[in-house]
């Protein structure tokens, strides 16, 4: 029931998402934020139940530092996307079976590039420029194809994820009230709550 | 096939195969089934696999606030339609600074509180400093992630102080950790959140937040039928953790509110006449 969507600007990323945590008839919390921070510039909003979206996103994290720890390498947008895809394709053939949790991993490289990646629980990888998990992606595709044009700026994207946040308020039947919102450039993340 | 005398079933028509299609009423009591069943498989809260077919029939909440955090449980352990118990311990002492409260099975509970107690005095001794309620919570979310598909059936709120502070933590056996300011958990938590939503604010004094605790309880075990008995009371502050209440009855309670706005309560606010 998570709703994290996303855009890629000429030279940013935004990764939105909602902060309720339900159960059954139940919304426990509203302020969960869901989009990890990888490091500086990369970050990964993930859309699952229950454990598996926290598990896997630390499982992520810190595998990601590791890498920067053993080899001193700093893996940049591709190079990271493709990490995780890997991990979950190696997941799902295991015991334990496929990490149920889908995601959208965004950033700015170090050249000021951005770029943004669909990934799904069962290894598919997509490079995009707008896209959604979950039952976001039958309210917003519409919407974000339509106001996406090439080269965004960032006041641009941001009034794009209201509209989106506005049209899931009128639409969508789960009451979402409360949305995280994480834009990336070249000088930082900034965090903020819609 | 064995072949049984019926009269000693008691059975007034002898049952032949022939006599299949109108079979006497007063049939043959079964034999008790057993379930062959084994403990893999999703446990689900409502249905699911029947021998982990265990229900949150409890109500516990917490809340963080100015002066610290206040848990309020209450008391009633259900087997079914069978009380077993009015006067169950649903917060569980891990030590001097961390309190965790029980819903779900309280086997399930109490063991691995108690485990998660022994790893937090084992750290303090071989590290020289407590461990923070972010890490005791974060270690009991390891064992129960491990333990996701065996059937563990666990609700607990972790909540405690240490050196940033009193912090509330919901843990539950889906291995789900959550950081908030109000939690309530239990069949009866929807019920409590009603009152703790509406009235609940962080700047509350303890007594306000004392009495919004109780009050929470009281409607939680009034409207829903798997909660009951006394309300426990405890307060987290810096100094570690205080028993503010040991045990409220709740029917106690019911005629205090009702008396303070001027009713009996007998239930009979409808005054309904039928004649």
């Amino acid at each position: 029931m998570d709703s994290i969507f996303g855009l890629q600007g000429g030279d940013f990323v935004i990764v939105a998402c909602d902060g309720s945590i339900a159960h059954s008839i139940l919304k426990i919390k509203e302020t969960e934020d869901k989009i990890l921070k990888l490091d500086d510039h990369k970050i990964f909003g993930i859309s699952g139940e229950g454990a598996d979206r926290n598990s896997f996103g630390e499982l992520v994290h810190k595998n990601h530092s590791l890498i920067r720890y053993k080899t001193g390498a700093y893996m940049n947008l591709k190079e990271t996307a493709h990490f995780v895809r890997s991990m979950y394709a190696q997941a799902i053939r295991s015991r334990d079976g496929p990490h149920q949790c889908n995601g959208l991993l965004g950033g700015v490289d170090s050249d000021g590039t951005p770029s943004l990646y669909w990934l799904d629980y069962l290894g598919s990888l997509q490079k995009i420029t707008r896209g959604a998990q979950g039952y976001a992606n039958y309210f917003l595709l519409g919407l974000l194809d339509n106001q996406y044009k090439p080269n965004l700026t960032k006041e641009e994207g941001i009034e794009i994820i209201k509209k989106c946040i506005k049209e899931l308020q009128t639409r969508f039947l789960i009451a979402q009230n409360k949305f995280i919102v994480k834009i990336v450039t070249k000088q930082g993340i900034e965090t903020f709550t819609l | 096939m064995i072949d049984f005398d019926p009269s000693s079933f008691g059975l007034a028509h002898t049952y032949q195969k022939e006599d299949k299609d109108e079979i006497n009423t007063l049939a043959l009591p079964s034999a008790p089934q057993v379930i062959y069943k084994t403990l893999n498989g999703p446990t689900q809260i409502n249905g699911g696999n029947k021998l982990n077919n265990f229900k949150h029939g409890t109500t516990t909440l917490g809340f963080v606030f100015k002066e610290g955090i206040l848990l309020a449980v209450d008391s009633r352990a259900s087997m079914g339609s069978f009380l077993s118990s009015e006067q169950v311990r649903k917060v569980i002492e891990i030590n001097e600074y961390l309190l965790g409260t029980m819903a779900g099975g309280a086997a399930d509970c109490q063991y691995w509180l108690a485990y998660l107690a022994n790893h937090c005095r084992t750290y303090e001794l071989k590290n020289g400093s407590k461990l923070s309620v972010a890490a005791a919570s974060k270690f009991l979310q390891g064992i129960l992630i491990g333990y996701r598909n065996s059937g563990l059936s666990m609700g607990c709120m972790i909540a405690g102080t240490d050196t940033t502070g009193q912090h509330l933590y919901y843990i539950d056996n889906d291995g789900m950790r959550l950081k908030g300011d109000i939690f309530s958990v239990g069949s009866g938590s929807t019920y409590a959140y009603g009152v703790l939503d509406n009235h609940y604010r962080y700047e509350m004094s303890l007594n306000e937040a004392v009495e919004l605790g109780i009050r929470a309880i009281y409607h939680a075990t009034h409207r829903d039928t798997a909660s009951g008995g006394v309300v426990r009371v405890y307060h987290i502050h810096q100094n570690g953790w205080t028993k503010v209440h040991d045990g409220i009855d709740v029917v106690d309670l019911h005629y205090q509110f009702a008396q303070q706005k001027g009713l009996v309560g007998d239930g009979d606010e409808a005054k309904q006449r039928l004649f």
